[in-house]
């Protein structure tokens, strides 16, 4: 890989919310880069700062009372925390789109979805009616909407979730986005729509060759369609790596309590191995390192220090001091 | 055989009136639960599973009457409560109970958490007011919370801490019964597992029944003893739950289990085959109701719709296919 391939690079990026007397970092020092053409996974429980980073991306953040503290935040080059609004509009929806976790709410019910699609067009380029109207038809039947010419002029209340969510798919995909976040994209919907969503991000990834940057807590989703992964506690990478590296070679405590919590179809297990406790408010984050209250292979080091990132093999970084001794967490 | 059955639910209907005009005619029905039978051995959990809409919920409240029945049966302990008023109701409802899906609507923010627990040992008599105090703070302590939590109230607690307070007032009044309708699908994943794991442990504990409602069947499998598989109101698939695990019958259960991202079958799903949505309930297609779905549909199962029958023994399935 050369580093034209690197579409997004995030380096030490620090964001945090509150008043001028009380802040509260919500996300510390976050790197996370992405290829052209890959989907690479941002995985924690709620509250561990992934929504928040991904609304950084498009520079959604409510400022104030959030500020980037610190970082860099890369696009082909260009840094986007640097732009004023203006610039910032020409990149939003149309190089980078972004899909939310409730595909109802985030459709306007009072337009129709062809006007909804076409809008995100007309903002970013210079088309006539009849060539947007295409346009949106063209895109409705790509991501696999029945009868698209009929759909134009349909409302969202018309519309099943499922089908919500591919015309905010359609809508993210209107300019050719070099990037698409998509936030739990599926979490609302059935597992047979879920399924039929994931694939058709990877076919329009294998087809646009589009980088995608998948927020889920569900490690299910990742083994299906991740490449690499970035495991985020508490506002800090706990553990970046390959897909195969963080199922195969788990370097990370908090990993591998999220995987081991992950219930399986193919065995009903006497107990469920769970992690215990909760991940703590951003203003109780424990010193030293911040899984020491619930980690199981915790010693006086993991209090005193604050572990960095460091590299296990090729791709694959782990924020904890006994990597090596994961294995240890299977006796117990 | 019966007699270990707790719970029995024979040929339940619920159907919802659609109205219309100002006149309010009734034009069409929701068949939310269209002639189901069911029943739950004392002691086990019967999982039921299928996509929203199709009617999970609904049969679930009917079943402890939290809605009234169109028609059918229900027999709790051999007793038929079908027919039964809200206060010869009332004994009986101690017995059955239930846990909702969202923690953050299902506790009264106004209440602290000793006057959630107490209210319903209150209503059912179930302790003296210098007793109740005691009581809420053991069932804390049995839930896994501590008992300074009794003077909190609802939003000082997270999503699974809030739901051990509505497990904890579940357990209360006694009930042998407990219906649990996605209590886990809020939380996140770590937490789901802590949840089970609770569930499991006082079902031994207290020996109850429970029937466990969830669209995901990665949890559904880690706390049943038998599943049943809706749609569309009906019943299409009921056996044990390894069986329906590793060998299902009815092309739905098959999708269903198919479609399900699983960390242990790693890489792209098996070939995705329904197309499009659940249908309306309004209009349910002719026949078999999963037919415009179905791969292997054929002639019959749009005219003819099939019946739930016993292939194998103890494993009941509605598809001319099979």
């Amino acid at each position: 890989m050369t580093p034209m391939d690197e579409i997004l690079s995030i380096e030490d990026l620090s964001i945090s919310f509150g008043s001028r007397k009380k802040r509260v970092e919500v996300v510390s020092r976050v790197s996370l880069d992405i290829k052209r053409g890959e989907i690479v996974c941002l995985v924690g429980e709620s509250g561990c700062g992934k929504t928040v980073t991904a609304l950084s991306i498009m520079g959604l953040l409510p400022i104030p009372p959030a500020s980037v503290d610190s970082g860099t935040i890369k696009f082909n080059g260009v840094d986007l925390l640097k732009l004023n609004d203006n610039q910032l509009r020409s990149y939003r929806g149309n190089k980078i789109s972004m899909i939310f976790q409730e595909p109802v709410s985030s459709l306007n019910p009072v337009f129709t979805i062809g006007e909804q699609i076409g809008e995100a067009i007309r903002t970013h380029k210079d088309v006539r009616r009849a060539e947007e109207r295409k346009r949106v038809i063209e895109l409705l039947d790509m991501v696999g909407i029945p009868g698209a010419e009929k759909r134009y002029n349909s409302y969202p209340h018309e519309l099943s979730g499922g089908m919500c969510q591919r015309v905010m798919i359609a809508m993210a995909l209107s300019c050719d986005p070099e990037l698409l976040i998509a936030d739990e994209p599926t979490t609302a919907l059935d597992v047979t729509i879920q399924a039929s969503i994931l694939e058709l991000i990877l076919d329009l990834r294998d087809r646009l060759d589009m980088a995608v940057l998948l927020i889920t807590h569900d490690l299910g989703i990742v083994s299906q369609i991740g490449d690499r992964v970035y495991v985020l506690y508490a506002g800090k990478v706990a553990e970046q790596g390959s897909v195969d590296d963080i199922f195969s070679n788990t370097s990370h405590p908090y990993t591998y309590g999220l995987l081991s919590s992950v219930p399986t179809i193919y065995e009903k297990k006497e107990k469920l191995d769970s992690i215990k406790g909760v991940i703590p408010n951003p203003e109780d984050f424990p010193e030293g390192c911040r899984f020491n209250n619930r980690c199981g292979l915790a010693v006086q080091k993991c209090f005193d220090d604050s572990p960095s990132l460091f590299r296990i093999d090729d791709e694959h970084y782990s924020a904890c001091f006994r990597s090596n001794e994961i294995d240890k967490l299977k006796n117990e | 055989m019966n007699d270990n059955k707790i719970l029995k639910v024979e040929k339940l209907k619920k159907y919802f009136p659609l109205k219309t005009g100002i006149l309010g005619r009734t034009v069409n029905y929701v068949k939310a639960v269209d002639s189901v039978d069911l029943d739950v051995s004392g002691g086990q959990t019967l999982g039921l599973v299928g996509e929203s809409g199709c009617g999970k919920t609904t049969l679930g409240k009917t079943i402890i009457k939290l809605t009234e029945p169109t028609d059918g049966k229900i027999f709790f302990n051999n007793t038929d409560i079908t027919a039964l008023n809200p206060s010869q109701m009332r004994p009986i409802r101690r017995q059955m109970q239930m846990i909702f899906q969202n923690p953050y609507g299902s506790l009264n923010p106004k209440m602290n958490i000793e006057s959630i627990i107490s209210e319903g040992m209150i209503i059912h008599g179930i302790a003296g007011p210098g007793e109740r105090r005691e009581m809420a703070a053991q069932l804390l302590k049995e839930v896994g919370l501590s008992e300074t939590a009794l003077k909190k109230y609802p939003h000082e607690f997270s999503g699974g801490q809030r739901q051990r307070i509505a497990i904890a007032r579940v357990l209360a009044v006694k009930p042998s019964f407990v219906v649990c309708d996605e209590p886990v699908s809020a939380l996140d994943v770590s937490v789901q597992a802590q949840i089970v794991n609770l569930l499991r442990s006082l079902q031994k504990e207290y020996d109850l029944t429970y029937l466990f409602i969830s669209h995901d069947l990665r949890i559904v499998r880690q706390i049943s003893d038998r599943v049943s598989v809706m749609y569309l109101g009906k019943i299409v698939e009921n056996a044990d739950s390894d069986r329906i695990y590793q060998n299902p019958l009815h092309p739905y259960t098959k999708v269903l289990i198919a479609s399900v991202p699983d960390v242990m079958r790693r890489k792209k799903f098996e070939k995705y085959e329904v197309k499009g949505d659940v249908p309306s309930p309004i209009d349910p297609p002719s026949g078999c109701s999963f037919h415009p779905r179905c791969p292997l549909a054929g002639d019959i199962c749009r005219k003819e719709e099939p019946r739930l029958i016993e292939k194998e023994s103890g494993h009941f399935v509605s598809c001319h296919m099979v």
